[in-house]
């Protein structure tokens, strides 16, 4: 059994068997009080110990409750302020009633005790003693007459003859000893006609010294339950006679009763005040047990009433903590527990609209999370605005189309972007359309950054009034650019596809016929008109060539391949076509060409056609340096391949951006414009992606990136 | 209360009132023990014992040989006033015939040295002895109504003391 169910068992029994033990003590001590011989006499130190100890107990027992009581209020537990108000007014119910039956009782005891002695019985009580002894002075006297008497007879009666003489004087005397004793006290003769006094016991010193200075002592002797007279006095020189008389028969009860009565009254008078005291003690005792029995009480009855209304507010201050749906048992049918049913419902009525509200907000945050999932995935950007005009929110694509660059944290927006000097196009017109308070608008702004031009469509909404407040407005844009370029490469092909067609067609023919007219009139013609011919046809041949291919290259950009898909070592793919051109002597190449590079799955012909795009650009970017030194490397990134030639020339030229990829972009005089469309447009179909930039040298880095097999 | 309590159960100092000047057991065949005695109680007693309250003095002697023979012994002496015989009474507890005197002043001077005969068992000790005597009022011998105060008082506090003495046997 552990400590602390220890002293639960013993705090809960303690109070009982201390009470039990006081009560008891008390009613015995009380008992024990009145009698002269006490049976508890002895044991009186002890049950007054016992009892102090068990007043200790209970006060243990009490400070205990009390000091738990006090650690309830610091702690604020529900119930202990309360409880703490009512134990004063339950001991006022209790203590007052106990005070005055204490003190009625007191005066009725000193009262009661008064009452028993009387100045009338006191007095009768002296007269009878006065009387009693008027009877014993009697008896005396007639006992020292009769032995004085005696005395004189036996004066001259021979020692020898002491115990006849006294047998005979015996007999009409009316004593029951007659006894001679030396003057030591040494016994003579006796004679007695009580078998009780047969062996008379010798007189004490003093008496024997008293008498034998001349004295006559008459000394009452007690004897069983009676009194008797002694007599003594001098029989001669050497011998003393004594005599016992008992008082009459009639007066001996009458005596005895005299004694005691008068003995107790006077003992009872004189233990009035202690009688009185001890009975105040004990009533002091008994009191006490009662006071402590109230505050016991008061504790147990306060923390009773309290506990319903402790074990309410305890549950309210759960609810208020956000806890519902506690119950409390309700163990009474009366006001409390009615009480107690009305809060039981309302946390349950609590407990369910918080859990109402709890799947409402859930719903809420659900749907709040599926709008901020569509919003980001959206590819149209999304801008929300204050009815201010502040920026509110702009989505993953409105982050992404423009600043990409720039990490915008939520609820930053509005100094995120609008800090951006670059976007100041975009939100000047917005700003604009908002002040015009227009509920619909649409616009296209064109930002120009880093020498790229991004064209956006917006198209902006008022959001509606949310409870008589203005909701701010929504602008969503779409970044046109890529798709205005592939309308533009779209355009650009039906337009080459049916240039090629339309313009293929004759020029066949038109070779032909100036071949013909060549072959017919070189030698009809003379030396001037013969070379005139010559170099017009000439002309003409070389002309419808160049535009042959021409309409070639159109052709072929036009043209949507049907492509293979095998897997192509890039980098032995490349060192093929850098081969071509070395022994050709037109370039001279570093190799950057990393080990064990993966395949890429793909069109051979196609990869071959951008990779000759690639040098032949390089090649072209300077005609006047032969042979071009190239670079060219490739590496594996993991997730791609990348490929890059990199030339001398003179660099990309002053503005050089995506729009270059577009065809008819070219910084040469000569050439189709459709290179590096072409090359973008491979790099496409192969799901990969081509970029230029400045070479390390000065030159211009084209690098290709494609996925691997 | 409990301290005052405890010091009445467990009562072993010598209280002024009384006083073992001298004490020896005399005797072998009938042994008696003879002590001086300085009592002097309070006008409290003595005016509790004119009004008819006893004063009993307890007489408690223990004692031991080299043997470690024990023998205990108890007697009482008891002090009252008849009112009836206006005479002072002392008597043994063993004893049928009390003594009586005709003035307190008799009794008192009669206390001067008590003479009390002890029972057999003192024959079965030999040679040297070690003797205890103490000699009390016991506040249980106390009317009813005296007991309680007499707790509390010093008035009823009469006490020799334990004293002890060895004799050559």
């Amino acid at each position: 059994m552990d400590f602390r169910r220890l002293i639960r068992i013993l705090s809960a029994w303690v109070p009982a068997l201390a009470l039990v033990a006081l009560l008891v003590t008390a009613l015995l001590l009380a008992g024990d009080a009145e009698t002269d011989v006490g049976r508890l006499g002895r044991f009186s130190p002890w049950l007054f110990a016992g009892s102090s100890l068990a007043v200790l107990l209970l006060l243990a027992v009490i400070t205990r409750r009390a000091l738990v009581l006090r650690t309830q209020m610091r702690r604020r537990e529900p119930g202990a302020r309360l409880a703490l108000r009512l134990l004063p007014l339950l001991l006022l119910l209790a203590l007052p009633p106990l005070l005055i039956v204490y003190g009625f009782a007191l005066k009725f005891l000193t009262s009661s005790i008064d009452s028993w002695f009387n100045v009338r019985i006191e007095q009768a009580l002296d007269d009878s003693l006065e009387l009693g002894q008027l009877v014993l002075d009697e008896t005396g006297e007639n006992a020292r007459q009769q032995t004085q008497a005696l005395a004189r007879r036996l004066q001259s009666v021979p020692v020898a003859e002491f115990d006849e003489a006294l047998d005979e004087a015996l007999a009409g005397s009316g004593a029951v000893q007659l006894a001679i004793f030396a003057n030591d006290g040494a016994l003579i003769a006796a004679a007695s006609n009580d078998a009780r006094l047969l062996l008379p016991s010798a007189p004490p010193g003093e008496d024997l010294l008293t008498v034998r200075d001349g004295g006559v002592l008459l000394r009452p002797q007690p004897f069983e339950d009676g009194v008797l007279q002694a007599a003594l006095v001098p029989l001669d020189t050497e011998y003393l006679l004594r005599v016992l008389v008992p008082l009459p028969e009639r007066a001996r009860p009458l005596v005895r009763n005299i004694e005691q009565s008068v003995h107790d009254y006077r003992r009872l008078d004189f233990l009035r005040d202690s009688l009185k005291t001890t009975f105040a003690l004990l009533l002091s005792l008994v009191l006490l047990l009662s006071i402590l029995l109230a505050v016991l009480a008061a504790l147990a009855m306060a923390r009773r009433l309290v506990q319903p209304i402790a074990r309410l507010a305890g549950v309210a201050d759960d609810i208020a903590a956000g806890r519902f749906g506690e119950q409390v048992l309700a163990t009474s049918g009366d006001e409390i527990g009615a009480l107690t049913d009305a809060f039981n419902r309302m946390s349950s009525q609590l407990a369910d609209m918080r859990g109402r509200e709890s799947a409402a907000q859930a719903e809420n945050e659900e749907q709040r999370a599926w709008l901020a999932a569509v919003l980001d995935r959206l590819t149209a950007g999304v801008l929300t605005f204050t009815a201010q005009g502040n920026l509110r929110s702009a989505n993953s694509a409105a982050t992404l189309h423009l600043a990409p660059s720039v990490t915008v944290s939520a609820g930053e927006e509005d100094r995120g972007l609008r800090g951006l000097s670059e976007l100041a196009p975009l939100f000047e017109r917005i700003d604009a359309h908002l002040a015009s308070g227009a509920r619909e608008w649409r616009d296209e702004v064109r930002l120009t950054r880093g020498g790229h031009t991004q064209v956006l469509a917006l198209r902006g909404a008022a959001l509606p009034l949310i409870e008589g407040v203005e909701g701010g407005h929504v602008v969503v844009f779409d970044d046109l650019t890529e798709w205005n370029r592939a309308q533009r490469e779209v355009a650009w092909a039906e337009v080459a596809r049916r240039l090629a067609h339309e313009i293929k067609n004759p020029l066949t023919p038109i070779r032909l016929a100036s071949e013909r007219l060549r072959y017919k009139l070189a030698g009809a013609l003379d030396g001037e008109n013969a070379q005139v011919l010559q170099k017009t046809t000439q002309t003409v041949i070389a002309q419808v060539d160049a535009l042959k291919e021409l309409v070639d290259a159109f052709a072929d950009y036009a043209r949507t391949p049907r492509l293979r898909r095998d897997p192509v070592d890039i980098g032995a793919l490349a060192d093929e076509v850098l081969e071509l051109y070395e022994q050709a002597g037109q370039i001279i190449v570093e190799r950057d060409f990393a080990p064990a590079l993966p395949t890429t799955t793909g069109d051979r012909g196609r990869l071959r056609q951008l990779l000759h795009n690639l040098v032949k650009n390089a090649i072209e970017s300077d005609p006047e340096r032969e042979p071009m030194p190239l670079a060219v490397g490739t590496r594996s990134l993991g997730d791609r391949i990348e490929i890059w030639v990199e030339d001398s020339g003179p660099g990309l030229p002053e503005g050089f951006d995506a729009g270059w990829f577009e065809p008819y972009t070219s910084s040469k005089p000569r050439g189709t414009g459709l290179g590096l469309a072409i090359v973008k447009r491979i790099a496409e179909e192969h799901g990969g992606q081509v970029r230029a930039e400045p070479g390390i040298a000065g030159g211009a880095r084209f690098t290709l990136q494609v996925p691997p097999t | 209360m409990l301290l005052l309590a405890a010091d009445g159960c467990a009562q072993t100092t010598r209280t002024p009132a009384l006083e073992v000047r001298k004490a020896y057991v005399e005797g072998n065949e009938q042994a008696s023990l003879v002590v001086d005695l300085e009592f002097s109680p309070a006008p409290q007693v003595l005016d509790a014992l004119a009004n008819g309250v006893p004063v009993r003095l307890e007489f408690f002697l223990g004692g031991r040989d080299a043997s470690n023979r024990v023998a205990f012994d108890r007697r009482v002496l008891e002090l009252s006033y008849q009112p009836l015989l206006r005479r002072w009474q002392l008597r043994r507890n063993d004893s049928e015939s009390p003594r009586l005197f005709s003035s307190r002043a008799q009794l008192l001077a009669a206390m001067d040295q008590v003479r009390l005969p002890l029972g057999d068992d003192w024959k079965l000790l030999k040679g040297a002895r070690e003797y205890s005597l103490r000699v009390r009022l016991p506040p249980s011998s106390l009317p009813g109504p005296l007991r309680l105060p007499a707790w509390f008082s010093r008035t009823w506090r009469i006490d020799s003391g334990e004293v002890m003495w060895t004799s050559a046997g």
